[in-house]
């Protein structure tokens, strides 16, 4: 086991409230654009709560993907089917390739969206009825098989379930099995879409938005939640050279700790992300100051972000470097948001383009400001990429530029 | 990279006793279409007044999880790691049956926040102060085995120097009907939890046996099972078959092939199905490692072969028509 094997990030995929892709992706976040509107898809009474909706409709979706039955059904594994194949082209992987690959995929929703619109008709029979093999989607592990079987073979499959960390931490596990030698390829990353147990599940916290979401404004309100999938596909150094392709970048470090404060609110002097951050810039080798864009959890709710800028500044002190949330573009994609960030990441390491917090009108606290415009920034090396979920979950990945 | 991985304690709940481990010489069969925990003592770790905020899965996995730490000795290990297939699927069906009864008005947060697959790992953080390695896997019937693996890679990689490994499910009556429809390759539905300690130093008189190697297969060939069986040196399998013919076919084509020298043991008849139970099945391949010996009940398959004292064993969990997990425990050897 070479612990010092580094992993390189030879292909990503996303789609999300802004649009579907890569391109599409980096146009809007050149152009400061938010994909946060008024309900359209969700079934739910709440019309007055904005959320950022992928703008396609299942029946869209899966005529797009050409998926069919039981997954065409299900928002969670439309949207990871897309991800997913953008992601196996832009590496260009062949059949054969998938089939030394591991997929490890984050989620929490599973198929809570199928489940729910059949859960009265299980109840009201007992679980008695035929219906009753919809709750078998309920399941984070289906979603992923589903996803995976529309796409290729892959050598193994798993799932993590971290909440709103869950994409990080499917990539941090596929990174340590690079790095153990267990395998040389693995795609990872998340898949949420949204479902009314879990948009419902947000609005008894009170932590929902009326309004468009304002990460790092002193006056912030709460969440606008979002859905959407990304993956980045993880590669040791020899099957990179092996196969001959240009890395996208490099994901030089990581770390996964535990607020261990509170189910869902965080801690006053964010123990929990000052040492995600630190293991992570540790394992790095880097120094706080060679940091040159944090892409923050950034939430929007009055906790988190808090929670988050104490704990920047138990790094960085006042020399903050500069920081926004994607949230107020994306909405709040949950288990996905850690991939999407991480494809944004790569998308600003090779675009220079630093995308906006969105909304921000006054800051959050004197001397922490937010870039409030798409900012352009050349020779962007290494961006720190922050996930925090509920249960105090929280995870930092590391994106740096490829040298190789 | 250190080269071990010890296991140095085990707790469980299950419709055994969690008091002690007599259910290894004479296990209690449970009737019923269900199988069902029977609920452990847990007043020595949690209060009455924590208990009424906790659903069955959160008692259970903290106990078992609070009871194997003081077992092993290790008050705050450094990491954390769940699997579990349903995760809290009782706080997810009273959240969205409430949802029936009255609409999205007035639904009450904690079934929400104590609903999601990760508050298991989290609940036991909150209570130890644990701000080490956290982390929570869903993946059906390989749950035990991807949280396995990553204790293991934490382990071997030196991050973290001890780990407590649980895997923990739950079934309310309406999941267990489900169930039926949902799971029909399931024996008999059940639930479970297990709890434990694994480190990667040798403790005297506390390390049991090893964890040599974890795998996980997506839809494997006959051909790579059986190749891979035979590279592990295993000759005792502990399998997952469960007497469902749609579930033990599967074994059956991997089994029959192999040569006469092996051992076929089994442990879901007593305990149920559950994403969870291979944790269970672990459980007991431990056990007989620590005892050297092969209790009669889990030895349904008539004796092609015996075994003085058990050294190295196989698990072997075959998840309905996808993975396959495959650990392997050996005896200590140093």
């Amino acid at each position: 086991m070479n612990s010092t094997e580094r992993v390189y990030i030879t292909g990503a995929g996303i789609i999300s409230a802004l649009g579907n892709g890569i391109e599409v992706t980096s146009r809007a976040i050149s152009q400061g654009r938010s994909g946060i509107e008024s309900v359209k898809y969700l079934h739910t009474s709440h019309r007055e709560l904005p959320v950022g909706e992928v703008k396609e409709s299942n029946e869209e979706l899966s005529a797009r993907l050409q998926v069919k039955g039981e997954a065409s059904q299900i928002r969670n594994v439309l949207l990871g089917v897309s991800a997913l194949r953008e992601a196996v082209a832009s590496a260009s992987l062949s059949a054969s390739d998938l089939k030394n690959t591991a997929f490890i995929n984050g989620t929490t929703v599973g198929g809570m969206d199928l489940t729910e619109q059949y859960f009265k008709a299980v109840y009201d029979s007992g679980g008695k009825d035929e219906n009753s093999i919809s709750v078998r989607y309920n399941d984070c592990g289906i979603s992923t098989e589903m996803i995976a079987s529309e796409v290729g073979e892959f050598a193994m499959i798993t799932t993590s379930s971290t909440a709103c960390s869950s994409g990080a931490n499917a990539i941090i596990l596929g990174a340590e099995m690079i790095k153990a030698g267990i395998i040389d390829r693995v795609i990872a990353g998340g898949t949420e879409s949204l479902s009314n147990f879990h948009f419902n599940g947000f609005k008894t916290l009170m932590i929902l938005d009326n309004d468009k979401c304002r990460p790092f404004d002193r006056d912030r309100k709460g969440i606008n939640l979002g859905e959407g999938a990304a993956y980045i596909v993880l590669e040791s150094e020899r099957a990179c050279k092996a196969r001959g392709v240009k890395p996208l970048g490099i994901l030089s470090g990581y770390g996964n700790r535990c607020d261990a404060f509170h189910q869902t609110a965080t801690s006053d002097d964010g123990e929990g992300p000052y040492q995600s951050m630190t293991t992570a810039l540790q394992m790095a080798s880097l120094r706080p100051e060679e940091i040159d864009y944090i892409s923050a959890h950034g939430t929007g709710t009055p906790n988190n972000d808090m929670t988050e800028l104490a704990a920047m500044k138990r790094i960085w002190g006042d020399k903050l470097p500069y920081f926004s949330s994607t949230k107020a573009m994306t909405g709040h994609t949950t288990s996905a948001s850690g991939a999407i960030e991480t494809v944004m990441s790569l998308i600003i390491l090779n675009e220079g383009i630093i995308p906006p917090a969105l909304g921000v009108i006054n800051p959050i606290e004197q001397g922490a400001m937010p870039v409030v415009e798409p900012l352009k920034a050349e020779g962007i090396k290494n961006i720190v990429n922050n996930s925090f979920g509920f249960g105090g979950n929280d995870s930092t990945l590391i994106i740096s530029k490829s040298s190789i | 990279m250190k080269d071990k991985v010890y296991v140095i304690s085990l707790s469980q709940v299950s419709n055994q006793d969690s008091s002690n481990e007599s259910w290894f010489e004479n296990p209690e069969y449970q009737a019923g279409e269900t199988v069902v925990c029977k609920e452990p003592a847990i007043k020595e770790f949690i209060s009455p007044v924590e208990s009424r905020r906790m659903s069955k899965i959160l008692k259970r996995a903290l106990f078992a999880s609070l009871s194997t730490l003081k077992k092993s000795g290790i008050e705050n290990p450094d990491a954390i790691i769940t699997g579990t297939g349903m995760g809290c699927i009782e706080n997810s069906e009273k959240f969205l049956v409430d949802i029936i009864n009255y609409g999205e008005e007035m639904l009450k947060p904690t079934l929400f926040m104590q609903s999601t697959h990760n508050t298991i790992s989290s609940v036991i953080a909150n209570r130890l102060h644990c701000h080490g390695y956290n982390n929570t896997y869903s993946h059906k019937g390989i749950s035990f085995e991807s949280a396995l693996m990553d204790a293991w890679l934490q382990l071997r990689t030196g991050k973290a120097e001890s780990v407590l490994l649980g895997c923990h499910d739950e079934i309310t009556p309406l999941i267990g009907n489900v169930m039926k429809y949902s799971h029909p390759a399931f024996n008999r539905p059940g639930e479970c939890s297990m709890a434990c300690v694994l480190t990667n130093k040798y403790l005297a008189g506390k390390s049991i046996c090893q964890v040599d190697s974890v795998n996980i297969f997506y839809k494997p060939s006959v051909d790579q099972l059986i190749r891979r069986i035979e590279e592990s040196g295993c000759k005792i399998l502990l399998t997952g078959l469960n007497g469902n013919p749609d579930n033990d076919r599967a074994y059956h084509e991997v089994l029959d092939r192999l040569g006469p020298s092996y051992k076929v043991l089994r442990y879901k008849h007593v305990f149920g199905d559950s994403f969870s139970v291979p944790a269970i099945g672990f459980y007991c391949g431990v056990k007989i490692i620590e005892k050297g010996e092969i209790p009669e009940w889990m030895n349904l398959e008539g004796d092609k072969e015996e075994f003085e004292t058990p050294e190295d064993i196989l698990l072997l969990n075959y998840d309905y028509q996808s993975s396959w997990g495959m650990t392997k425990i050996s005896k200590l050897r140093r």
